[in-house]
C-alpha cells in the first residue's frame, strides 16, 4: 500500500544516511575474493608507510660477506649481489612502487577527467577537436610513449611518475567522456537545466558522481597496471634508479645472477604478483558491488 | 486590455530541429493563452510537438541543432524569447518550473532527495544559509506528503509514485506562477495517477499556480484542465475549452481522437485507430497536415496553409471542412 509507506516513520532512517556508499561496502564484503584483496593491499599500504621502523637493516646497508646469502633467519629472503638485505629492501620497495602507481593513476584521473568532462559535456566541435588529439596520442603504442617520455624527462622516481600518468590520460578521458555522453541523457540532468543550475554545478553534482562507478574500477586495475609498467621501466634502466629499491629495478639488477641465485629475482618479482593480484580482485568486485543492474 | 489579463501568451511560435542536413519543423505556428490560475492541456500523439512547446517557454531546448525561428513567449507582459540569459536565469525554476514525464529518471541517483529540493531553493531564494534550504526542503516534503524524515534518503529508496511527489516538489519548492508538467502521471500506475493529480489540483490551487499539462490523456484531460488545445503535427488544431472540446469536438483529427477511446459501456472487440500515420516532419504536406489521413479531405485541404475558423466563443478550430462535415455528421 502507497499508502502506509508514505506516512509510516521508520525508526531506521538515520542509520540508512549514507546507504549508497554503505551498500557498496557490502556488497563488497559479499565478494571473498575482493576482500582478500583489499585486506592485501591495505596490509601493504601499513607496511609502506611503516617500513623504515620495522627493517631489521638498512636497505643501503652494504655486507660484502654476505654476497648472494640464501634465505636464512637473519635474512629472511637472502642477500643481493651486495650483500644487501633482499628482505628490507622489498619492504622499503613497497613505498616507492605503490605511491609510483597510486600517483601516476591520480594524476591520470585528475587530467583524464577534466578532459573528459569538457569534451563530454560540451560536446560539438570542442568533443571534436579534443578527441582527434587523443586518438593521436594513442595511436603511439603505450610503452613506446612512455619509454619516449622518461627518455626526455630522465630517469627518476618523479619523473617516472609523470611519464605513466601522461600514457594514461587519454584512456581514462575517453571513458569519462564515454559515462558522460551516457548519462547526459538522463532527465535529471533536463531538470538541473531547469532549475537553472548553471553549467560547471551540473558538471560537479549531477554528471561526475553519476560517471564515477567505472573510473574507479578503472582506476584500481590501473594503479595494477602501473605498478607493472614502473617496474618495466625500471627494468629497461629508465625508471627509478638504483639503488633506490623499487621493485622493477631490482629486478634489473638481479638480472644477470638470475642463474646462480634465483632468489634475487623471485621476492621483488613476488611482490610485484601479489600486489597486482590484490589490486585486480578488488577491482573486480568493486566492478560487480557497483553495477547498478546487480542492485536488488 | 486583454493583454494584462493573459498571464502566458505564445504567439506564431515556431521551432526547427536539424537532423542530418534536414530541417525537422517540430512546432509551426503555435498560438496559445493561459490566465493565472488556469489548465490547459496540451494533447496530442506522440512526436506532435508537446513537450518542444513546454521545452521553448522555458528555453531549455538543446544548443546544438535546434533554433527557435520565430515567434514571441509573452510572460507577464515580457517576452521571454528576448530576455538576455541571465535575465532568464532568474525566470527558469522560479517564475516557471518543470514536472518531468519519468520520475525514475528525473531524480539524481546519487544525490539525497532532499538535497535535491534544497538545491532549487538555494538557486533562488535570498537566504542561501544550509539551515533555510534544508528547512523549506523539509516543509516541502511534507507538503507533498512525504515524512520529513525521509529527506536523507536516496531515490532508490522511494516507489515511483513517492518519486513522482519529490520532483513535484522540487517544481513547485520556489512558489512558481507556471508549471510546466510534461506527461507527469504517464509513467506512474493508475492508482498512483489520481493521487498525484489531486496533489497538483490541490497544490495549484493553493498557490493560485498556472499550469501547462502535456498529456495524451484524454481521461486526465477531462480531470483537470479548463482549456484543451489539440496539437497536430507541430500545429494546434483545435482549441477551447474543456467542455467545446468534449461535448462538440470539430476537426476531424479531435473526433478520430476521441473514436479511439474505447467504450466502458459496450463490449468491443476492436480499437479504433485512426488510419495512417503522423506526416514526416521533415516533409510536411503543403495544406492541412492532416489530409492524407482525413476522409473527408478535399483539393482545397492540399492545397495551401488551412485558417482557423472560430466556431463558437473561444472554440478554433483549422479545418476548412468543418461546416460541411457538422452537416454530414448531423
Amino acid at each position: 500500500m502507497p499508502e502506509a509507506t508514505m506516512t509510516a516513520k521508520s525508526p531506521k532512517t538515520k542509520a540508512r544516511k549514507n546507504s549508497e556508499f554503505l551498500r557498496v561496502l557490502r556488497q563488497l564484503s559479499k565478494n571473498k575474493a575482493a576482500m582478500i584483496g583489499l585486506v592485501i593491499f591495505v596490509l601493504e599500504i601499513i607496511i609502506a608507510i611503516i617500513a623504515p621502523l620495522i627493517v631489521p637493516y638498512d636497505y643501503t646497508m652494504l655486507d660484502m660477506t654476505n654476497c648472494f646469502a640464501t634465505p636464512s633467519l637473519a635474512h629472511p629472503f637472502g642477500c643481493d649481489d651486495m650483500g644487501r638485505d633482499i628482505f628490507s629492501r622489498v619492504l622499503i620497495g613497497a613505498r616507492y612502487s605503490i605511491s609510483s602507481g597510486v600517483l601516476a593513476v591520480g594524476i591520470a584521473m585528475i587530467f583524464g577527467m577534466a578532459i573528459g568532462a569538457i569534451a563530454g559535456f560540451f560536446g560539438g566541435w570542442v568533443d571534436n577537436i579534443i578527441m582527434r588529439i587523443l586518438d593521436v596520442i594513442q595511436a603511439i603504442p603505450g610503452m613506446l610513449m612512455m619509454i619516449v617520455i622518461s627518455a626526455i624527462l630522465g630517469p627518476g622516481f618523479v619523473n617516472t611518475i609523470i611519464a605513466m600518468a601522461f600514457g594514461s590520460i587519454s584512456g581514462m578521458a575517453r571513458m569519462l567522456r564515454a559515462q558522460m555522453l551516457k548519462v547526459r541523457e538522463n532527465e535529471y540532468i533536463e531538470a538541473a537545466v531547469s532549475i537553472n543550475c548553471s553549467k560547471l554545478r551540473i558538471v560537479m553534482s549531477h554528471l561526475l558522481p553519476n560517471c564515477m562507478s567505472p573510473m574507479i574500477v578503472q582506476g584500481t586495475m590501473g594503479v595494477a597496471q602501473a605498478i607493472t609498467l614502473c617496474a618495466g621501466l625500471s627494468f629497461i634502466g629508465l625508471g627509478v634508479q638504483p639503488p633506490t629499491p623499487e621493485w622493477g629495478a631490482m629486478l634489473a639488477g638481479a638480472r644477470q645472477f638470475i642463474r646462480q641465485a634465483p632468489h634475487l629475482v623471485f621476492f621483488p618479482g613476488l611482490a610485484i604478483a601479489i600486489t597486482v593480484l590484490a589490486l585486480n580482485l578488488m577491482g573486480d568486485g568493486l566492478r560487480d558491488a557497483l553495477d547498478p543492474k546487480l542492485k536488488n | 486590455m486583454s493583454e494584462n489579463k493573459e498571464f502566458l501568451s505564445v504567439k506564431d511560435l515556431v521551432v526547427e530541429y536539424m537532423s542530418d542536413g534536414q530541417v525537422v519543423h517540430a512546432v509551426n505556428g503555435v498560438s496559445l493563452k493561459l490566465e493565472r490560475g488556469k489548465t490547459l492541456g496540451l494533447v496530442g500523439e506522440t512526436g506532435a510537438g508537446k513537450t518542444t512547446i513546454a521545452k521553448s517557454i522555458l528555453q531549455i531546448l538543446p544548443d546544438v541543432g535546434c533554433r527557435i525561428a520565430g515567434g514571441e513567449v509573452h510572460l507577464d507582459g515580457e517576452d521571454l524569447l528576448k530576455l538576455p540569459e541571465h535575465e532568464m536565469r532568474k525566470i527558469r525554476g522560479n517564475k516557471i518550473s518543470m514536472i518531468f514525464q519519468d520520475p525514475m529518471t528525473a531524480l539524481n541517483p546519487v544525490q539525497r532527495v532532499g538535497d535535491q529540493i534544497a538545491e532549487v531553493v538555494r538557486l533562488h531564494s535570498d537566504d542561501k544559509s544550509h539551515a533555510h534550504c534544508e528547512k523549506r526542503a523539509k516543509e516541502m516534503l511534507e507538503i507533498v506528503g512525504i515524512p520529513a524524515e525521509r529527506y536523507y534518503e536516496y531515490p532508490h529508496q522511494f516507489s515511483g509514485g513517492m518519486k513522482q511527489r519529490v520532483v513535484i516538489a522540487i517544481a513547485l519548492a520556489c512558489n512558481p506562477d507556471l508549471l510546466l508538467a510534461d506527461e507527469p502521471t504517464t509513467a506512474l500506475d493508475v492508482t498512483i495517477q489520481a493521487q498525484v493529480l489531486d496533489l497538483i489540483a490541490e497544490l495549484r490551487e493553493k498557490y493560485n499556480t498556472a499550469m501547462l499539462l502535456i498529456t495524451h490523456d484524454m481521461g486526465v484531460v477531462a480531470q483537470v484542465c479548463d482549456d484543451v488545445a489539440v496539437i497536430y503535427a507541430g500545429n494546434i488544431v483545435e482549441y477551447g475549452t474543456k467542455e467545446q472540446i468534449f461535448d462538440h469536438p470539430t476537426h476531424p483529427y479531435t473526433v478520430g481522437l476521441f473514436g479511439a477511446i474505447p467504450s466502458m459501456s459496450e463490449d468491443e472487440e476492436w480499437l479504433h485507430p485512426i488510419d495512417g500515420l503522423p506526416p514526416d516532419p521533415t516533409d510536411l504536406p503543403q495544406g492541412c497536415a492532416f489530409a492524407p489521413r482525413c476522409k473527408y479531405a478535399t483539393d482545397e485541404c492540399r492545397k495551401g496553409p488551412i485558417a482557423v475558423y472560430k466556431t463558437a466563443d473561444g472554440h478554433d478550430c483549422r479545418c476548412c471542412n468543418m461546416n460541411k462535415i457538422a452537416e454530414q455528421e448531423g
